[in-house]
C-alpha cells in the first residue's frame, strides 16, 4: 500500500529510472519527435503517438511508455508554435493559441510569444506533475477495491465519456464508439478459443494490431484529407533571436495569474476521461476573457490569452495519466492508444501497477519532469529550426510521413498483410471524414472493447446471470448514473442546438 | 424529384445496415449463450442490435442537423492507397527499394507541384532514412533488393 509516507523513496526510484542513460535518451527521442510532429500542421498529436508507436516495440516497456509520453506531450508545444506562427494550429488543442498568438506575431511579438507559452507549459506541466504524484497512489488505492463490476460500469462511462461529450453529433460519437468495440472482438475469443469475423483469415486469428488501425485511421486519412491544403506564409521575416524574446515587465506580471489558473484548470479537466487539452484551453481562454478588466484585448494580442490556454493544455496533458495508469481508463483517445502499446508488452494499466511495476509507473511521472525540460531547452534556442520546418512544403512532406506509415506498420509483424490492411483503413477513415464521423472514439472503444467484454463476462458470473449487479454495487451504481447523466446532458445539448438552428 | 441523400442519410444507413450484419452474422455463426455464461456471440449481437438502434436514431434525427462536409479529395485518396498497396505487395518480393520507390511514385501521381527530379531524389533519400533508421536502428530484418530470377 502506497501512502504519503513512502513518497520520496518512489520519488528517488522514479528519478533513477528516468535518468538512467538508455531512458534519457528515449525522452528525449520522444519529446522532440514529438515537437517535430507538431509542429506540422495536419498532423496532430494523435497521428503523431500513432505513428510513432511501431518504433517503441523494440524497447522494454519503461522505455517505450517514457517515449510515447514524449513524442505527445512534446507534440503541444510543438503545436502552439505552429499555432503563433502560422496561425494553423499543430495540434487540436493549441488551436486556441492562435487566436492571441497568432496576431502577436503579426505585431513583431512573436519570439516573445513562443518564449512565454514555453514558460507557461512548463508551469502547466509542472502543476500537472505534482497533482498526479499527489493523487494517483490515492486513487489506486481506492480502485483496488473495485471488482468486475465496477471496471465495466467506468469503462462504460469512459467510452460514453469519450464519445458523446467531445465534438460533432454525440450520435456519431457513439456509433463509432460501438464500432470500434465490435472491431476490438474480431479474433480468436479469449474465453473460447472461437475466432470471431475473422472470414478464414488466419492472420486475424489473433486480431487487428493497434497500430494498423491507429495510422490507417489518423495517419493515413489524416494525410490524405490534408494532402492539398495550401499553408498560409510564415511569419520568417521577423528575426527569432534570443534578445528579441525578452518580455516586458507588464507581459510577465500579467501572465502570473492566467497561468495559476489555466493550470488548474487544465489539471482539472485532464483528468476526466472525454475531455483533455482542447476542452480545458478553451475554458481557460473563456475564464481569462471573463476575469480580464479589459476584454477587447482578446483576439489582439493579448498575453493573458495564450498563457492560460498554453498552461491549461500542458496541465491537461500530464493529468490525463491518471486515470489512464491508476485505472486502466484512458483520459483521453492518445491515451488509449498508450493504453495499447502497454498492453502489447504485456503490460496492464491499473491499480495493481503501483505496486507491481513501481520502476515504470513512478519512472513515467519523473521523465515528465525531465521531458518538459528538455523541451523548454529544445524550444527556447531551438525556435529556428521549427520555423524553417514549418516552410517544407507539404508536397515533400507528404511522401515523406506516408514511407514512414509504411515502413512503421510492416516494421511491427513483419507482415505486409498489415499494410494492406493499415490502407484499408486508411481509405475507410478518409470515407468517415467524409460522412463526419469522428474515427477517435473509435479507437477509444478498439481498444476498451475486449476489457469491457471480460469485466462483463465476469460480473455476470459472480451475479449468476443477474443485471442487478451493476446498479446493486454503490460504486458501480455511481458509474451508471454518470453515464446516464451524460447521455442526457449530451442529448440536451443536441436538441437545443436543433432548435437554435430552426429558429436562426 | 430523386435528391442526392445528404451525408448524414448515407451515415445512418450504412450504419443501420452494418449493425444488422454484425447481430444476424453472430447470432447464426456464434454461440450467444447464457445470462450466467456469456458466449461468444453475446457481445457483438448487443452491440449489432446498438447499431441499428443509432443509425435509427440518426436517420430521424438527420431532419434536424445538416453539416457541411469538406470537399473529397479522392484523387489523393485514391494514390495515396495505390502507393501503400503497391508498398505492401511488392516488400517481401522485390524488397525495399522498390516498395519505396513505387509508393513515392504513385502516391505523388497527379500532384504537379513535384518534379520528376524532385520525385527520385526523395525515393532516393527516403530510401537511405528507411535503412539508416529500420535496418541499421532497430534491426528489421527487410530486403534491400531481391531480384526474383
Amino acid at each position: 500500500m502506497s501512502t504519503l509516507a513512502d513518497l520520496p523513496d518512489a520519488l528517488a526510484l522514479g528519478l533513477a529510472t528516468a535518468f538512467s542513460l538508455p531512458n534519457l535518451f528515449y525522452i528525449f527521442i520522444g519529446v522532440s519527435l514529438g515537437t517535430l510532429v507538431g509542429v506540422l500542421p495536419g498532423i496532430g498529436s494523435l497521428s503523431a503517438v500513432a505513428l510513432l508507436l511501431p518504433l517503441t516495440f523494440r524497447l522494454d516497456p519503461t522505455s517505450a511508455v517514457l517515449m510515447l509520453a514524449g513524442v505527445f506531450y512534446g507534440s503541444t508545444y510543438g503545436g502552439s508554435t505552429a499555432a503563433i506562427l502560422l496561425n494553423l494550429p499543430g495540434t487540436p488543442a493549441t488551436a486556441v493559441t492562435s487566436l492571441d498568438g497568432y496576431p502577436m506575431a503579426q505585431q513583431g511579438r512573436a519570439a516573445v510569444a513562443l518564449l512565454m507559452t514555453t514558460i507557461a507549459s512548463f508551469c502547466g506541466a509542472s502543476v500537472g506533475i505534482v497533482v498526479m504524484i499527489l493523487f494517483s497512489p490515492i486513487i489506486a488505492d481506492a480502485a483496488l477495491n473495485f471488482g468486475p463490476a465496477e471496471y465495466f460500469s467506468l469503462m462504460l462511462l469512459g467510452l460514453v465519456a469519450g464519445s458523446a461529450v467531445s465534438s460533432g453529433s454525440a450520435i456519431k460519437g457513439i456509433i463509432m464508439v460501438v464500432f470500434g468495440v465490435a472491431l476490438g472482438l474480431i479474433g480468436a475469443d479469449l474465453e473460447t478459443g472461437q475466432p470471431r469475423f475473422t472470414f478464414g483469415l488466419a492472420h486475424l486469428y489473433e486480431g487487428l494490431n493497434i497500430v494498423v488501425v491507429a495510422i490507417g485511421l489518423f495517419g493515413i486519412a489524416e494525410l490524405v484529407a490534408s494532402s492539398r491544403t495550401v499553408r498560409g506564409s510564415v511569419i520568417e521575416a521577423q528575426k527569432i533571436t534570443l534578445r528579441s524574446m525578452i518580455p516586458t515587465r507588464a507581459d510577465i506580471r500579467n501572465s502570473i495569474l492566467p497561468v495559476a489558473r489555466g493550470s488548474a484548470i487544465g489539471s482539472f479537466f485532464g483528468t476526466l476521461p472525454g475531455t483533455g487539452g482542447v476542452l480545458a484551453s478553451f475554458m481557460a481562454y473563456a475564464v481569462e476573457k471573463r476575469v480580464a478588466r479589459d476584454p477587447s484585448r482578446f483576439g489582439h494580442g493579448a498575453i493573458e490569452g495564450i498563457m492560460g490556454p498554453e498552461a491549461a493544455n500542458n496541465a491537461a496533458d500530464q493529468t490525463a495519466f491518471i486515470p489512464t495508469m491508476t485505472l486502466g481508463i484512458p483520459g483521453n483517445v492518445i491515451m488509449a492508444l498508450i493504453i495499447g502499446a502497454l498492453m502489447m508488452h504485456g503490460v496492464v494499466p491499473g491499480p495493481r501497477i503501483i505496486v507491481d511495476r513501481p520502476e515504470l509507473f513512478w519512472g513515467l511521472i519523473m521523465s515528465f519532469w525531465v521531458g518538459n525540460v528538455i523541451l523548454l531547452i529544445l524550444n527556447i534556442p531551438m525556435v529556428g529550426v521549427w520555423v524553417r520546418i514549418l516552410s517544407v512544403p507539404q508536397h515533400i512532406l507528404y511522401p515523406v510521413v506516408l514511407s514512414l506509415v509504411c515502413l512503421g506498420v510492416y516494421s511491427v509483424q513483419n507482415s505486409y498483410v498489415d499494410v494492406l490492411l493499415a490502407a484499408a483503413f486508411g481509405v475507410f477513415g478518409y470515407v468517415l471524414r467524409l460522412l463526419s464521423f469522428q474515427p477517435a472514439p473509435l479507437l477509444l472503444g478498439f481498444v476498451l472493447g475486449p476489457m469491457i467484454e471480460k469485466n462483463l463476462r465476469r460480473a455476470l458470473l459472480i451475479s449468476d446471470g443477474d443485471f442487478a449487479i451493476f446498479v446493486e454495487r454503490p460504486i458501480s451504481l455511481t458509474f451508471i448514473v454518470m453515464t446516464f447523466a451524460l447521455l442526457l446532458i449530451a442529448g440536451l445539448r443536441a436538441h437545443w442546438s436543433s432548435r437554435r438552428r430552426l429558429e436562426a | 424529384m430523386l435528391t442526392r441523400p445528404s451525408s448524414n442519410t448515407i451515415a445512418a444507413i450504412s450504419t443501420v445496415c452494418v449493425g444488422a450484419f454484425i447481430a444476424s452474422y453472430a447470432l447464426i455463426v456464434y454461440k450467444v449463450g447464457s445470462l450466467t455464461h456469456i458466449g461468444p456471440g453475446f457481445l457483438p449481437v448487443i452491440l449489432g442490435v446498438a447499431l441499428i438502434f443509432l443509425g435509427l436514431l440518426l436517420l430521424l434525427a438527420v431532419r434536424h442537423s445538416e453539416e457541411a462536409s469538406p470537399r473529397p479529395q479522392f484523387l489523393s485518396l485514391v494514390t495515396a492507397t495505390c502507393g501503400v498497396v503497391a508498398f505492401a505487395l511488392t516488400v517481401d518480393y522485390l524488397g525495399m527499394v522498390p516498395a519505396i520507390f513505387l509508393l513515392t511514385g504513385l502516391a505523388t501521381l497527379g500532384d504537379q507541384r513535384l518534379s520528376v527530379t524532385q520525385l527520385f531524389v526523395l525515393a532516393v533519400s527516403l530510401c537511405l532514412a528507411g535503412i539508416f533508421i529500420f535496418l541499421y536502428g532497430f534491426g528489421m530484418p527487410i530486403k534491400l533488393v531481391e531480384w526474383p530470377l
